[in-house]
């Protein structure tokens, strides 16, 4: 099943939105690039500051060769554009009239003070969805706090619960923060979307990055509130093995006996008290070095070929040569080439997130460039002349 | 002043249990959708499990983990073991919205409750499903738990110090983001579509799909430049100092992410500006980056000396990104940030009393969401599913609990 050719029916095919989006919100505006949606990044004269994140094509910094920026910005289109600027700021009111939603993570406050508050723009156009991600929330003491990734996880509870006794909490790898607040976002402004389809009328929707990491927590709180345990990080639980590191959960248990049983490995584990998950759970430390031991033996792709076959829940701590080339993932068409004609070279990122047979997740084009639909919006779309385009660039508004 | 709940009028027939589904469902139960859990006494979850609150001995209402993702839904017992069970559970769903489970691919086809029969009685029926790897393709039977779908996207081996094995965040992490939140994301979109067009649809979140899509440059830094990344403690390509400081008390610390010249400078003035601050390694950020290791000794030697609130408090004060590594007794005992924000609910549940609830993050001005509503007692919504919703009389409900379908 291949993802499909543009002009199959778009989820979001009907929107336009307006991404001012830094880190904490690139995800949220991916997705809804990725649903359909015309996506118009804007980014300040010389680039939008994600440009400069890491790591680049071949190693060498350049703003328009940024893997970072190359990822999170796929189908969308770029304007250059300098909101401090008055033209400018009316500039991004003219957008602002025909655009459905806008994605924003500036300091509280700040849109506001260019004259571009959510009651400025609704009185503009009523039916403007605004989606604010910030730190903290637009509202309470700490709406003016800044924050990243690290301290969203840090604030939120989440970096607590991992890591080793002996240091530091450590973070969860691959910018959780970001992603949790993006989803949360995505998800808010898609309810406000129901609304607006069913009311006409656009919100605000509020996102604090804290809540997003807060609200994903398992039973965490609940432990706490009823029992009093603070949760804590516990170490890892990933057991080594020829090549690498195995996560194991402990269901099957009976399978798992026969499997180590069947290669001479079982040691005392097949002695019928461990059947009781009581007796396994005082006694994890044993089986942990047992199993430690049966993993010595074999690679990751052997233990998780096996562990599939007779249904045991293992995986691979999988790197990224892992993933990218797992034959479940290959076999569903889940890595998506994308053309680079500017280097001669097409890449392969990641596909689908999610599936919806109608209206299938899009994959049309690479990342733009800084300011590449200048003309586009601006000449086409605007009306302005080409005159007008340079002198608001030499005043610097574009 | 009456509330406007955006989803007031969608019903949503729900066969997920444990996290993922229930954690999406609640969130468009907090947005006013009518939920109606499918459990049975039948199956197992998480009813039983710890922690839980005080109350009757053995009753299935007061796991704290249950209650919390479940809050604003109603709950009926149905056993779909049975062929009136499934008679019933597809009438339910006919007078649906959204239907969604998390049973192993083709459990529901087997039931007769496919997307293609289901849809032939009702064209706007939105289906969902999330199994671990898929309804097709080579491993489409795979089992799997977030633990291991965290392994298996990477986010195990970017996570921890280069020196140790990897770690993670022992909370079965996809269950509670990625998959519920693409799964709910999904839904609305489709939702959307809908009211364009008045067609519903199937949609598929693979759990490891989801979870693979989550993970920065991890992909392509592979595909591009060979690259494959692994973990680098609490360190960043882009940004430095950006750490996590030792700081006064017992396991106290502080999180600090200069990512700026701009703050740098006022990283330093907040400091009071100490004299190992201003050696020229560190004015730039190549510098910084270059001599992290001793950077950040040079900090812990200060934050050691301080509290983490205390430093939070200074840092943000000279704009510099910085927060107390929070556990989950100051969030809800001492963050004025999450009270203000009323982010902690309390609401009397009939049997374990007045307990907290979480989990609504989106504020939306106009429509903004709710926790209006504790979690459902065991089958407390079956008199108004099957004797209202779907009309039966009090004798047919009767034969149905004494043949265990209604169970």
């Amino acid at each position: 099943m291949n993802l499909p050719q543009s002009g199959s029916a778009k989820a979001l095919g009907d929107l336009r939105v307006l991404d001012l989006a830094n880190s904490a919100g690139l995800y949220c505006t991916r997705l809804l690039a990725g649903l359909g949606a015309e996506v118009i990044k804007i980014e300040p004269p010389g680039g939008d500051p994600t440009r400069h994140i890491g790591p680049f094509y071949h190693g060498t910094p350049d703003p328009e060769k940024s893997l970072y920026f190359w990822h999170y910005n796929i189908n969308k289109k770029s304007i250059t554009l300098n909101l401090e600027q008055p033209e400018g700021a009316a500039l991004f009111r003219r957008l602002a009239a025909e655009a459905d939603i806008v994605i924003e993570t500036f300091p509280t406050g700040y849109l506001a003070s260019l004259g571009l508050s959510f009651d400025e723009l609704h009185a503009i156009n009523p039916r403007l969805i605004l989606t604010s991600i910030t730190g903290f929330g637009q509202t309470g003491p700490y709406s003016h706090y800044k924050a990243t990734d690290l301290i969203a996880l840090a604030m939120g509870t989440q970096l607590y619960l991992c890591g080793f006794q002996d240091r530091a909490p450590v973070r969860t790898g691959a910018s959780q923060g970001n992603h949790q607040a993006s989803l949360h976002a995505s998800a808010g402004t898609l309810l406000a979307l129901f609304w607006r389809d069913i009311s006409g009328e656009g919100q605000h929707v509020d996102i604090s990055m804290q809540q997003a990491v807060a609200a994903d927590l398992q039973w965490t709180m609940a432990q706490y509130e009823l029992t009093g345990v603070v949760r804590k990080r516990e170490g890892s639980r990933l057991f080594p093995c020829k090549d690498g590191y195995m996560r194991y959960h402990t269901g099957n248990w009976e399978g798992l006996v026969a499997w180590l049983d069947s290669e001479g490995m079982a040691e005392d584990l097949t002695d019928p008290r461990w059947l009781e998950q009581s007796a396994r759970r005082a006694g994890q430390q044993h089986i942990d070095e047992v199993l430690i031991r049966f993993f010595f033996t074999h690679t990751k792709a052997e233990i998780y070929q096996e562990a599939v076959r007779r249904r045991i829940p293992f995986t691979a701590s999988n790197s990224a040569k892992d993933l990218v080339e797992d034959p479940h993932l290959n076999s569903r068409n889940f890595f998506v080439e994308l053309e680079h004609p500017e280097l001669g070279e097409r890449f392969v990122y990641p596909g689908p997130p999610m599936r919806l047979e109608d209206t299938p997740w899009v994959m049309e084009h690479r990342a733009p460039f800084t300011g590449e639909h200048n003309e586009e919006v601006y000449l086409e779309r605007l009306g302005l002349t080409a005159d007008r385009l340079k002198e608001l660039k030499a005043l610097g508004a574009i | 002043m009456e509330t406007r709940l955006p989803l007031t009028g969608v019903r949503v027939a729900d066969f997920t249990w444990i996290g993922a589904g229930p954690t999406c469902t609640r969130l468009l139960a907090f947005f006013g959708a009518e939920v109606i859990i499918v459990e049975s006494y039948t199956r197992g979850g998480i009813r039983m499990q710890t922690p839980q609150a005080k109350g009757p001995e053995g009753s299935p209402n007061l796991s704290g983990f249950f209650n919390n993702l479940n809050s604003c839904k109603r709950s009926i017992t149905l056993n779909m073991r049975t062929p009136e069970g499934i008679a019933i559970g597809r009438k339910l769903i006919g007078l649906s919205d959204i239907v969604v489970n998390n049973f192993a691919p083709g459990v529901m086809d087997r039931w007769g409750l496919s997307y293609q029969e289901l849809r032939k009685e009702n064209p706007g029926i939105i289906m969902g499903e999330m199994p671990v790897g898929g309804r097709w393709g080579l491993l489409k039977n795979i089992i799997g738990y977030g633990a291991t779908v965290e392994a298996f996207a990477g986010i195990n081996e970017l996570t921890g110090y280069p020196d140790r094995p990897p770690t993670g965040t022992e909370i079965n992490y996809p269950d509670y983001a990625s998959n519920p939140y693409h799964f709910a994301t999904a839904i609305l979109t489709a939702l959307h579509h809908r009211n364009q067009t008045g067609r519903g649809q199937y949609i598929e979140v693979a759990q490891f799909e989801s979870t693979a899509s989550v993970m920065d440059t991890l992909v392509l830094d592979y595909t591009v430049n060979g690259n494959i990344q692994t973990r680098t403690g609490n360190h960043v390509s882009y940004a430095s100092p950006h750490a996590v400081y030792r700081c006064q008390g017992d396991d106290r610390w502080v999180a600090v992410a200069v990512t700026s010249e701009a703050e740098w400078s006022g990283f330093k003035r907040a400091l009071g500006n100490p004299a190992w601050a201003v050696d020229h390694r560190f004015d730039t950020f190549e510098g910084r980056k270059t001599h992290e290791e001793a950077l950040d000794g040079f900090i812990e030697g200060w934050t050691s000396q301080h509290t983490p609130e205390e430093i939070m408090h200074s840092l943000q004060a000279a704009g510099v990104p910085a927060g107390v590594v929070q556990n989950m007794e100051d969030a809800m005992r001492r963050d004025p940030q999450l009270a203000q924000r009323g982010f902690y609910v309390q609401l009397e549940h009939p049997e374990a009393g007045l307990t907290t609830y979480d989990g609504l993050v989106a504020r939306l001005s106009a429509t903004p969401g709710q926790l209006r509503a504790p979690a459902p007692c065991l089958g407390e919504a079956n008199d108004y599913v099957f004797r209202e919703l779907l009309g039966m009389s009090e004798d047919e409900v009767n034969r149905f609990i004494m043949q265990e379908v209604i169970h």
